[in-house]
Parts: C-alpha cells; structure tokens; sequence
C-alpha cells in the first residue's frame, strides 16, 4: 500500500516537473537543463527538426566502449545529452565504460558470454577474434537499406572497410581527420620576440635561437636551471625523424620502399643533433626519465625554453597553467608552433594522418533490433548529427552552439568569446556531453561547409590567432599516413620482431644521445643498428614495405 | 580398508569439519587449474581451453631462447635476492629495536607511522624519488654541497642506481608493516622465561640472543622459507615506473616481460607458460629449503 | 655495584642511539603522508607547477570539497567497512579452524590437507577460468564475491599453524580428555591463546581487503557495491588509459580531463586515513600478549 502510494506521488511529481518544464519553453533556453526543445513535442511518425522520425518504442542503445575510462566522469557528462536523445530522438543511449584494460575486459566478455549489444571501440586485431567466433553480425544488408549517411560520409573509402567477401564488420570511429599539425618545434614566444624574431629554417638554427635564450635566462625564478630541450613518454624519435625528410620513422623513396632511420643518414644525422645538445649540457639529464607530468612540471616551472612534440604539450603545460598562476601574465608568454626541416630534406614530415580511424563500434550477436540501431548511428554520421553528438546539447543558455531546425544552426557567442579570450570551462562545458558518445562520427572536417568540425575547440581556426599561426605555421608538414598501418596481431610473425626492436631502439637511441663525446655516440649508434639488424630490421622494412604497397593499391582503387 | 573406516569414524569430528575445507579447496583452486593447460596450447580467449592447437612446450623453449633471457634472469635473480638479503632482515631488526623501546605511547606512535609508507601507491613513491634523486633533487644539491661530488649523478638515468635504489624502496615501503608479524611473535614469549633470563644476568643482547630469536625462531624460518619460494617474484610495478629507457637493461624482469609480450600483445600461452615455469621453480625451492630447515633447525612448514 | 652500573651504561646509551633512530625512521616514514597532505591542501593550478614538500604553498580546501561532494563516496566507505569485516572475520576463523585441524596430532587427514592447500599457493588456472567460475557461481554483482572466494589463505594458515606449534601440546590433550569436541577447543582454547597471531593476521586480511579494488572492478561492473578504494584507483589510473591512444586531439581532451594532483592527494588521505587507525587498536593485543605473560609470572 504505502509502496504504490509512494509510486503515484512520484509519478505526479515527475508530471508536474515535466509540465513545469515545457510550460517554461516560452521563457528562454535557460529555464531548465531538462527542457525538451520544440522538436520535443512532434508527434511519432513525423520528423523532428533534425529530420529524425522518432520511433514508437525507445530504441534502447547499450554498449560498452572499450576505452579505459573513468566511469564516474562518464555518467557526469553523459547525463544531459542522454536526456537530449530520449526526449528528442525517443533513442535511449546506455554507455558503459571500466577502468580496467579493455583488451582483457574484451577477452573475458567474449569467454564468458556476458558482452552487450554494441560495442564501440574494438580494435582490429579483436575485430578478427570476435569475427571468427561468429559473435558479430555483418552490417552491409542494413547499411544497404539504412546508412545512406554513412555510405555518403565514408564515400570511396567506404569500401575499404569491407572484408574480401565484401562484408562489413564495424564501422569506424573518429575517421578522417583534421588538416592541423600533431607535432613540431615550439618556440616561447615572449622571449623569442625579446630576440628580435630571429629566422629558423633549420634544426641548427633553432638550436641556435635556443642556446641564445638560455644565455639570456640561465635560471627561473627559484633559481633552477635551465636547458633548451627535454623528452618525456609522449615524444616519439618518429615524429622528430620527420624533421630530417622522414616519413614515420622510415625513409621512402620514390618507388615506395621504406628504410627504417637507423639504416639511414639521417636517422644518424637526428640522433647527432640531440646528442650535440647533450654533450653541450644543454639537454636536460634527466631527459629521458620524465614521465609526462616531471616534464609538465618542468616546463610549467619555465625550465624549458624548447620543445619538439605534440602541439597541446605546450598548452597543458604551459600557457594554460601560467594563464592562472603566474600574476602578470601577458598573453604571448607561450609557445608557438613553428615548422623546421633538415637542409638536405626535401620536406618535413612531421605530422603523419590516418584516416581511418581510431577503431570500430560493432553489433554483436546479442542485438535484438540491428535496423534500429544502424538508423541512430546513421543520423550521428550526418553532419548535424555529428555537429549534436559532437558539441552536446544545443539551445540552453550555457550549450556551445545553437539549432533552428532546418540544417540552420549557430554556435553559441558567449562561449566562443569565452573560448578565444582563454576563460572557457571545459569542465563544465564536458557536461554538456560532447563527444561523450563517440560512436561512429568522423573528427574531419564536415562535408556541408567544409569547415566546421566535431572537435568543438578546433572551429574557430581563423579566428583563433594562436590557433592560426600554428596552422599557418605548419600546414605543409601534415601528410596523409593511412597506407602505413600495419595490424601487429598475434598471429602475425612479425609482431615480436616489431616489439623487440621498438624497445632495442627506444633504449638504443637514449643511450646513444647521452654519450659524452660524438666518438662514442658514434659507436653506440652502429652497434644499435647492428643489434636492430641482426634482430630482424631489414625483414622488418620488407614487410612494411610490401604491406604499404598492397594498402595504397587498395586506397588508389 | 576397514582400518580406514575405523579411523575415519574415530575422528569424524575433525572430518565434518574438514570436507567444507576440502570442498571448498577443489572448487575455488582445483577446478581452474585446467587453465594451465593453455600453456601447452595456442590459446584464442573465446575458444574452449580443450579445443585449442596444441603445441608443446614451444612457449617454454621460446622464453629461453628469447634474446634477453639472460638479462631478465640476472635482473630477477639480483633484485629478488637484494630484496631477500634486506627485506627479510629489516623488518626482524625493527621489531626487535621496537621492543626495546620503554615508552610504551612511543613505541605505539613509532609503529604506527612506520607502516604507513606501505599504504602510498608506488606512483606517488615514484614521483617523491623522482623529485629527491632527480638531477637538480635534494640528494644531488646535498652531495654536492658537501663537496663529495662536482656534477650531478643522474640516479635514476644510471644503469648501475637502478638495483639499488630499488631494493631501498621496497625495504621503505614494506618494513614497518612486515615487522607486525614479527611483534606479534614477540608478544606470545613467555615472560617467565624472560625474567629468568635476567635473574642470570644475560643482559639485554643476550636476552635477544637467547631468549626472544628462538622464541620467534619458528616465525622467522617459515617467513624465510617462504620468501626464498618467491624469488622469482621480482615485483612489477615498481619496475614500470621508475624504470626508463637508459636503465631498461637493469630493470626488465620476469614478471614486467611477460605482461609486456603475454598480456599487451596477447600472448596468453605464452604468459602461462612463463608463470607455470615460475611455479614449478618456486615449489622445488620452498620444498629444498623445507628440507634445510627441517635437518638443520628440526621446523618444517609442510 | 660496579657490576650493575656497566650495563645500565651501556644500555643507556643503546636505549638513546635507539630512539634517535626511530625519530629519523619515523620522518622518514611520515614524509610521503605529509607530502601528500601539503599537495591536498594546495591549489590546484598551483600544485602542477611543483616544489610543493611540506607545507602547502597556496592554501585551498578545494580538492575536499569537490570530495565530499560525491555522494557515492559514503555508501563505497561503508561498502568498504562491510567487506573489511565481513571478510576478516571469516577468513581468520575460518583459516584459523583450518590451521588448528592440520596440528592436530592423531589426525589421520593432516599432512593431506596441508599439502592439498599448500600446492594452490604456487599453481593456479590463470585469469580466465577463474573468471568464469565466479561468473557461473552467480558470484558476480553481490557481496559474496568478497569474502568467499577468500575464505582460507594458505599463507596465513601456515603463519598460525607455526604459532600454534609453539604451544604445549598438553593444552588441547587435557581438554579431549576432559570430554571436549574440537570444535570447543578451537573455540575455547585455541582462539584465546592465539589472540596475538590472529590480531596480526587480522590487520593483514583489513588491509588487504581494503585496499583491493581489481575484483570490484572485475566481478561486481554494476557499480552498486563499489568501495572506497574504486574511487582512489579511478583517479590514480586515468593516466594509465591514456597510453594506447594515438591520436593527439583526443589525446589533447584526456590531458586536459585529468582530475589534478590536489585531487588525487586529497583521495589518497581520505581512503588511507581509516584504515591506519585499525593498527593503534590491534596493536594492544601484542602488548597485552606479554602482559599476560607477566601477570601469571
């Protein structure tokens, strides 16, 4: 008795909020966080004004993603964009994500039988494994019928996702992919300036630049010293090969064979030029200890005057930390992004693009209504559906962007202003949920303007002056890389090959930077790469090779 | 046969207590022992474990022949046995200093604050080490203030550190809370034994010597029994994380190279294959040093 | 006299060199607590630029707050306390009947048993079919999960079996002959006279029953029975997702997502705190032990 009580007056409640919502439409998007918006109220039957014919009954979406997570912060910032989609779209999204690695939690998933209906994030290799167990069901009948979106998203590439009985498996997530740079040379720009802007072209002359703002500040303000370059467990020898004319760690000629760079002059040429900086007690010692968060602190603590590696490095530990720490922050005390190349390189590569994606959300057998789910992730591979899925909530008062119905949309001026004048909240703005459901949506730019993207923060390149010099900066050193993946599976022969050499030249290279005289480094250098060789290294060249060949013949079909 | 009945009905007491045990043993450890089979195998997750190609001992012959065998076997060997020599003694010594102690709320606040080091997270271990023993860290600026060095030594960047302040970590770490066992030993000495102990004038060393280490002698043998059994168990996390590059040829040990090859590449067999050898070998040491113990100090655990 | 004095010398200057050591060995052991309290109360963008040691360099109680709002916090602490005595007091009676068993004398059953629980100390299945026991046991998503498979511990079953040989014999024989089962005498004799290694061996099994957070995250997914150790190891482990990934926009999201340092510090204290305060409230059945000893001298 007292139970069903307590149920009417809850359910009279939820009414009452629910009316008092809807009632409160008229008033502005502020009124409630759980307001329904206009296309709330279409009947079933007839588009909403995404274009979205709301199904009669909730198509309830539950997936794990394999991506190890924090759960916690997930439902946070799942709960409004959740509510958005079953109000809107009558599509009841159920993600769950764990903390553990989701390779095992796939393994046991798969061995126990206890897996969801979706699952998003699986890499090839567990692709093939749940494949071959029959656990997956092919998509190409209900795409056929359903995935117009997703065939004109993909387009010509949408048959290389196809297997050789031309099924399809998964579809990807986070294809494409945007033109900015990854990686390259950071300059500090409040000091570069105080130089007079000096020109740099070539790694030399930025070395120079660096040594001469070391000379200038010697120590930070705590009195600790101060070096011109460091390394943490992000910065990857491949990317800064690119620099010297290599194309992801490997040199290729013109008929496509590649040389990994301990086989090449220039792989010795790279490694010269740390070890130089080394030897001139110019490189921080502890260079190849940092962890990411040693080196943030570091660099946070203006000890390092340079850097090559990913662009937002020096944002996450640099400006973005000054901007409320240091009390009369200037906006260019911060790094900008500036392209460099070796005099003999042709071009620098420095930021190579794959375009196929991270991975893939598949459909497993457990999947009761596959029509109804393949017509949801047909819509987020819409360009609005994207812009939804990608920037969160639309139409409240703290939303990014706003939607009239009709394709017509604008983002939101108080936080793009809040954005570009570097007082935006990304914590609060996570809550709204975008890319929280990264399902099968591309990261490129979309194919209606050509501009806009689902990374929220990257919109406004041309806006954004930091943003543009790096673009400007370095938009010839970004390539299209997607022919180079090569799947490492267990099967494959050459994945311990592959493993035993990346750790043989990890350690290798670091030992070689930090000898003290260049006889030395020498001599490290060559016993690395006949250590490499006799490991397989040239096998290995062999294989990419080929495997590179057989991938752009597909990609140029 | 009917000797058999008799004796088990002579001690069916003890029997109704002991067939839960015995259930319980066979459910929760027996029965997923099959999984060992796998090293043997080409094991697929998924797959049935009785259905997968068999291979031998292909995995066995492969960690040996593997290239870096020889590090990883050196580099286990020398951190277990570093780990053995101190971290057996340390937490024995700090008990026995703590019963020294006369303050009785001293000795309580003292035992208290020493076992809280074994509730920080190896990351946070790490991140201290690396700020104390960093090239401009506290270590470094105090050598080279008193003038025993010119340039800092880059501790953890050095190879020949890595053992070392290894060892010293884990003994941080683990003595305060190792040494529980040991006080609790201590406490059930009979106090009769120890006052007559100084009726004869022994002395307090004596009365350590003679008096509390055979009392706890039991203790100790079975906990060194024990810790010789693990010696292949060199630790793991703390490899990974102060670990680096320039000391990988010091720190890659049996346990941080099958996860790295068995688990991240998925070579499940292969992981198995290593962590039955380890079994093997840690059961014939726990078994030879039994037999020490039981000819030499009349203790057997088994 | 002479003879009396000497010793109280050199003892003297034994008992001083030992307390000057233990006050260095207790700053050694507090540092890290203390650090990590420093880093708790410091401000968060502050705290990433380092050279925080002791003392907070710009105070805030931020990272508390943002603690004490999560209200799942409580119901994981009391999840925590259940499993931690729930799964202690099991396992010590149910090792400790299993130790005081494989001592008894005229027990044909003994060296069996000893050696059938000794092997699974070194021998096991591996993740995957343990894993799946648990799964079709209906382990998963309750309570049991923390305590049964746990139940008896070889390690600490041969720990109390060693103490037990210690004592006389005589003890439990003058009982049998006094007419008692055994399950009396291991309930009257053997746990008091065991009060010292079970006391020990209790703060063993709370510390590790408070500290483990893998079988949570593996056995119980729903989240209902999360403890307060889940909490910390999510915080502590975001870094660790991020190194399979590749591609630096997301890359660039993740780093910017991390909750920062004060916040991790702040959950260290809080999930460390409870449980040392179960060692100061053992530790006086380790005195006592000798006390006893000293009231029947």
């Amino acid at each position: 008795m007292k139970k069903t009580s307590s149920t009417i007056i809850a359910t009279a409640l939820a009414v009452g909020l629910l009316a008092g919502c809807s009632s409160g439409q008229e008033e502005g998007p502020a009124a409630s966080p759980k307001q329904p918006s206009s296309s709330g109220a279409v009947t079933p039957g007839q588009p909403n004004a995404y274009g979205w014919v709301k199904p009669a009954q909730p198509t309830v979406i539950n997936f794990y993603q394999a991506d190890r997570d924090n759960p916690d912060k997930v439902a946070r910032d799942t709960v409004r964009l959740h509510d958005y989609l079953l109000d809107n779209f009558n599509v009841d999204l159920k993600k769950t994500v764990y903390d553990v690695d989701p390779k095992e939690r796939l393994n046991l998933m798969l061995a126990s039988g206890e897996y969801p209906e979706v699952i998003a994030a699986m890499d090839d290799d567990t692709v093939d494994k749940w494949k071959a167990q029959r656990k997956l069901i092919d998509l190409t009948p209900y795409v056929d019928q359903y995935g117009q979106n997703i065939k004109k998203a993909l387009g010509d590439k949408y048959k290389t996702y196809l297997d050789e009985d031309g099924k399809l498996w998964g579809l990807p997530r986070g294809w494409g992919y945007l033109p900015g740079s990854d990686f390259t040379a950071h300059i500090r720009m409040d000091w570069y300036e105080e130089m007079g802007s000096p020109k740099i072209e070539t790694p030399e002359d930025y070395y120079e630049v660096l040594k001469q703002m070391v000379a200038a500040h010697p120590t930070n303000t705590q009195g600790e010293k101060v070096y011109a370059l460091s390394w943490n467990d992000q910065v990857n020898i491949n990317n800064v090969m690119g620099i010297w004319g290599l194309k992801d760690g490997y040199k290729e000629d013109a008929d496509h064979n590649l040389v990994h760079w301990l086989n090449t002059s220039e792989g010795l040429e790279a490694a010269r030029y740390y070890n130089k900086i080394y030897r001139d007690g110019l490189l921080d010692p502890d260079l190849f200890i940092n962890k990411f968060d040693d080196w943030k602190t570091k660099f946070a603590n203006e000890r390092i005057v340079g850097h090559i590696g990913s662009w937002w490095h020096s944002w996450n530990a640099g400006h973005e930390i000054w901007r409320n720490s240091v009390p009369d922050y200037q906006e260019d005390m911060r790094y900008v992004q500036i392209s460099i190349k070796a005099a003999d390189a042709e071009k620098a590569y420095l930021s190579p693009k794959d375009a196929r994606g991270w991975n893939y959300t598949v459909l497993t057998d457990k999947a009761k209504d596959p029509e109804a789910i393949i017509k949801f992730l047909d819509f987020t591979m819409s360009p609005i559906g994207t812009r939804l899925l990608g920037w969160g909530v639309p139409n409240e008062g703290d939303s990014l962007w706003n939607y009239e119905g009709d394709g017509k949309w604008s983002f939101n001026d108080a936080q793009k202003t809040a954005l570009l004048d570097g007082t935006f909240d990304y914590e609060k703005a996570d809550q709204l949920g975008g890319n929280r459901y990264w399902l099968v949506h591309g990261q490129g730019l979309l194919e209606d303007d050509n501009k806009s993207t689902a990374w929220y923060d990257q919109n406004f390149i041309d806006e954004d002056k930091w943003k543009k010099l790096m673009y400007d900066n370095t938009k010839d050193t970004v390539y299209d890389n997607t022919a180079r993946r090569v799947v490492f599976s267990v099967d494959n022969p050459y994945t311990l090959v592959n493993q035993q050499i990346e750790d043989l030249v990890k350690n290798g290279f670091a030992q070689a930077v930090t000898r003290k005289t260049e006889d030395e480094f020498v001599r490290t250098f060559n016993e690395l790469k006949d250590k490499a060789n006799k490991l397989g290294l040239q096998d290995l060249e062999k294989y990419r090779t080929e495997e590179y060949k057989k991938q752009l013949a597909i990609l140029n079909q | 046969m009917n000797t058999w009945r008799r004796r088990i009905v002579k001690e069916r007491q003890i029997w109704i207590m002991a067939v839960p045990m015995i259930v319980w043993v066979l459910v929760f450890s027996y029965y997923p022992m099959y999984g060992m089979i796998i090293a043997f195998q080409n094991y697929v997750p998924g797959n049935s474990f009785f259905s997968g190609d068999w291979v031998g001992f292909a995995h066995f012959e492969r960690f040996f022949n593997s290239p870096d065998f020889g590090t990883i076997m050196r580099n286990t060997f020398a951190i277990s046995g570093l780990n053995i020599l101190f971290g057996l003694p340390a937490p024995l010594i700090l008990a026995l200093l703590l019963n020294e102690l006369k303050n009785k709320s001293f000795k309580r606040f003292t035992q208290t604050l020493s076992y809280i080091p074994y509730f920080i997270s190896w990351v946070v271990v790490a991140s201290i080490l690396f700020t104390l023993l960093g090239s401009d860290g506290l270590l470094n600026k105090l050598l080279i203030d008193f003038g025993f060095i010119r340039e800092p030594i880059s501790f953890l960047g050095e190879g020949k550190y890595f053992w070392g302040i290894l060892t010293t970590s884990n003994v941080w770490k683990d003595v305060g809370f190792n040494s529980i066992i040991y006080l609790s030993a201590l406490a059930s000495i009979d106090r009769e034994q120890i006052e007559a102990g100084k009726a004869d004038g022994i002395g307090r060393f004596g009365t350590v010597w003679h008096i509390y280490l055979p009392g706890i002698r039991t203790t100790i043998i079975l906990l060194w029994i024990l810790g010789l059994g693990g010696i292949l168990n060199a630790g793991f996390e703390q490899q990974l994380l102060l670990g680096s590059p320039t000391t990988a040829e010091y720190s890659e040990v049996i346990d941080t190279y099958v996860y790295k090859y068995g688990v991240q590449l998925g070579y499940y067999s292969f992981a198995a294959a290593v962590n039955l050898m380890k079994a093997v070998v840690s059961v014939l040491l726990v078994i030879g040093m039994n037999r020490i113990a039981k000819k030499f100090f009349d203790t057997s655990i088994l | 006299m002479r003879d009396y004095l000497k010793p109280t010398l050199g003892s003297r200057v034994f008992d001083t060199a030992n307390v000057v050591f233990m006050l260095v060995f207790c700053a050694l052991m507090i540092y890290p607590f203390l650090n990590l309290l420093a880093i708790s109360l410091n401000d968060g963008v502050d705290a990433a630029r380092g050279g925080i040691y002791l003392f907070p360099r710009k105070l805030s109680f931020s990272a508390y707050e943002l603690l004490f709002q999560n209200k799942k916090m409580l119901n994981g602490f009391i999840w925590s306390i259940l499993r931690v005595v729930v799964g202690t007091v099991a396992c010590l009676l149910a090792t400790g009947l299993l130790a005081y068993l494989v001592n008894i004398r005229h027990f044909s059953g003994r060296k069996f048993m000893r050696i059938l629980f000794f092997i699974t100390m070194y021998f096991n299945g591996g993740f995957f079919p343990v894993y799946l026991l648990v799964v079709n046991l209906g382990l998963t998503n309750s309570f049991h999960v923390y305590w049964l498979p746990a139940l008896f511990n070889v390690y600490f079953m041969l720990l109390i079996s060693s103490y037990i040989q210690n004592q006389p014999d005589a003890l439990f024989e003058s009982a049998r002959i006094d007419g008692a089962g055994e399950f009396r005498i291991y309930w009257k004799i053997v746990i008091p006279i065991c009060v010292p290694v079970f006391a020990a061996v209790s703060v063993y099994l709370a510390v590790s029953h408070w500290n483990s957070w893998f079988d949570v995250v593996l056995y119980n997914p729903s989240g209902k029975f999360d403890t307060l150790q889940v909490y910390l190891r999510r915080l502590l482990l975001e870094m660790e997702g991020l190194q399979q990934i590749r591609d630096q926009q997301v890359l660039y999201n993740r780093y910017r997502d991390l909750s920062p340092l004060t916040l991790r510090a702040a959950t260290t204290i809080v999930v460390t705190v409870p449980i040392l305060l179960v060692y100061p409230f053992v530790q006086k059945y380790f005195i006592g032990g000798i006390m006893l000893g000293s009231i029947k001298g």
